[in-house]
């Protein structure tokens, strides 16, 4: 069973209804059963084959979805990379991953001179901007694969030193994607409105595997900006909008009945980040739609969500639905009773194989059956998951989770930095606010060097949202 | 507008209005990240009825440039 299969032969069915609609124009499942098979043609042409992984550098659209699926068609690993990556996180991954290829565009090789430095042996890049002929007409390629043979290796942080790919099979992403419309509902005549990153497993698991599958529309908008996402829910008569809670607290404020036509919304759908119960209610109440929270971890895509029905319990992180359990246990792996505090423990049939290549890291959060999520929780006595708080050490900066280890590896990376420590500043925390990353390095004169160079070199070397808000620059003791 | 503007800015940061400088820009000096930025934008421009084009949204950073693509939008409305 092959996924790339499974979603072109939607594609063969029904050609004409819209899989995509992006800023510039909209792509139909014939549409994308064509570019996902021209995109294992040109692989394959550069030679790609079952086995190889390929790392994918485009922005969300139908480019990115033909090149995903395309990887998975010739049977090798789709290895996505977030497009605002810069060169620390992607020379992890390259390391890690060691692609046959890097499948990117020219706006994205543009500002990564780098790039070539970086590549494996053998590793070519193809840029995706330059049209490909693939010479004798439409190729086909037959897709042959094993249902546990790996599809996809999603990163979720990049970590101090250690890039961790969670590998997902056909089978899990398929798994995944069925349980996640089943659990929400999704229908064929669905609009999914979204922009988090593709990359993301939730965003794969919910906004494009799940929709994919059921044959339903993806509407892709880069921008979050409250206005351009109610223009698009009018324009495309959008019905179900997936966000992290920012998202939708910038909407709830921006929103005006008078002025603004969201009647096509029949569902909200929020993870990433925890939303609070009142926040929740507040938001429903502005946009006078109903809103679910769900939770899910990179390593095993969704775990838990709220129903669109009178079952939804705001502030929790949902329940579970078929082919997954989860429970609570303490310091000792044993399960905690009802409103007690433990960590989250999943099981599931999209459980990750492993961390690429990190056997030992692996070994730390999966025992063969059971993932240590390294997040707090306790159930309630209905069974819903209630969210405690990180025991793992990560910041979750509007959904975005920002390893510490990774920023003060970069800040030691800076030829002055003598020390650096990296905080998340929780004191800030006002209207449309987020935790804040605070950095604090030592340097040999302090006369020399800035917050602002620090934050400069921070953003030629890790993604924006990492990049920390405030720099405090101290002189190291030389007593 | 400026005290609005102003307002709108310290509220965001935590700061007091008459502690916000017009020429300091706001994502190196205080912090503001681009969830912040679009949330100040979609403030104003509801406020004074105004709708900032992206591409010059993306050019703003400090809050005299803010001040000036308001205003700029507000004359030409009339």
């Amino acid at each position: 069973m092959n996924l790339a299969a499974v979603i072109s032969a939607i594609g063969a069915e029904q050609a004409d209804k819209i899989a995509v609609i992006e800023r510039e124009r909209s792509v139909s499942y014939g549409e994308l059963h064509d570019g996902i098979a021209s995109a294992a043609a040109r692989m394959r042409s550069i030679g790609v084959a079952s086995g190889d992984r390929v790392a994918i550098a485009l922005p969300n659209g139908a480019a990115f979805l033909s090149c995903l699926f395309g990887s998975m068609l010739l049977d090798a690993t789709a290895v996505p990379i977030r497009y605002e990556y810069c060169i620390h996180e992607v020379g992890h991954i390259l390391e890690n991953a060691s692609p046959r290829a890097v499948v990117c565009d020219s706006a994205w090789l543009k500002g990564r001179s780098w790039i070539r430095e970086l590549l494996p042996p053998g590793c070519d890049i193809i840029d995706y901007s330059i049209p490909f002929d693939s010479g004798a007409g439409k190729q086909t390629v037959e897709a042959v694969s094993d249902a546990q043979n790996p599809a996809l290796i999603s990163y979720a942080y990049t970590g101090a030193g250690e890039a961790l790919g969670a590998v997902h099979s056909h089978l899990s992403c398929t798994l995944a994607g069925k349980a996640y419309k089943r659990h929400v509902g999704m229908q064929a005549d669905d609009r999914i409105l979204f922009t988090l990153p593709m990359p993301n497993a939730f965003t794969l698991a919910g906004c494009v595997f799940a929709p994919l599958l059921e044959g339903a529309t993806l509407v892709v908008e880069n921008d979050f900006t409250p206005k351009v996402l109610l223009r698009a829910i009018a324009n495309h008569q959008v019905t179900i909008l997936t966000g992290v809670p920012a998202i939708f607290r910038l909407l709830a404020t921006c929103y005006r009945p008078s002025r603004h036509d969201i009647c096509s919304l029949r569902m909200l759908i929020t993870g990433g980040d925890y939303m609070p119960e009142n926040e929740h209610l507040d938001i429903e109440q502005q946009l006078s739609v109903q809103m679910v929270q769900g939770y899910g971890l990179t390593e095993c895509f969704p775990v838990l969500c709220n129903r669109p029905d009178d079952t939804n319990r705001p502030g929790t992180l949902g329940v579970t639905g078929r082919d997954v359990e989860v429970k609570i246990v303490d310091d000792e792996g044993k399960a905690v009773d009802a409103g007690v505090t433990g960590e989250i423990f999943v099981k599931t049939t999209s459980m990750m194989t492993e961390y690429y290549n990190r056997p030992e890291r692996t070994a730390l959060v999966y025992d063969g059956t059971w993932l240590h999520t390294g997040d707090l929780g306790h159930m309630d006595a209905e069974g819903y998951i209630h969210f405690d708080g990180l025991k793992k050490n990560l910041f979750n900066i509007h959904g975005n989770k920002v390893d510490p280890g990774e920023v003060r590896s970069v800040l030691l990376s800076h030829p002055s930095v003598v020390q650096a420590k990296v905080v998340c500043d929780r004191s800030s925390v006002y209207n449309g606010s987020s935790p804040k990353i605070r950095a604090c390095v030592s340097v040999v004169d302090v006369e020399q060097i800035t917050a602002k160079d620090i934050r400069e070199f921070c953003k030629e070397r890790i993604a924006v949202y990492k990049v920390p808000s405030f720099v405090d620059v101290l002189e190291v003791d030389k007593s | 507008m400026k005290d609005t503007i102003a307002a709108s800015l310290a509220k965001l940061v935590g700061k007091k209005v008459d502690e916000i400088d017009f020429e300091a820009n706001i994502f190196d000096d205080y912090g503001v990240d681009s969830v912040q930025a679009v949330k100040l934008l979609a403030d104003v421009e509801v406020e004074y009825d105004v709708d900032i084009p992206e591409e010059e949204a993306q050019q703003i950073r400090t809050l005299n440039d803010l001040l000036n693509v308001v205003s700029e939008l507000r004359e030409s409305k009339g």
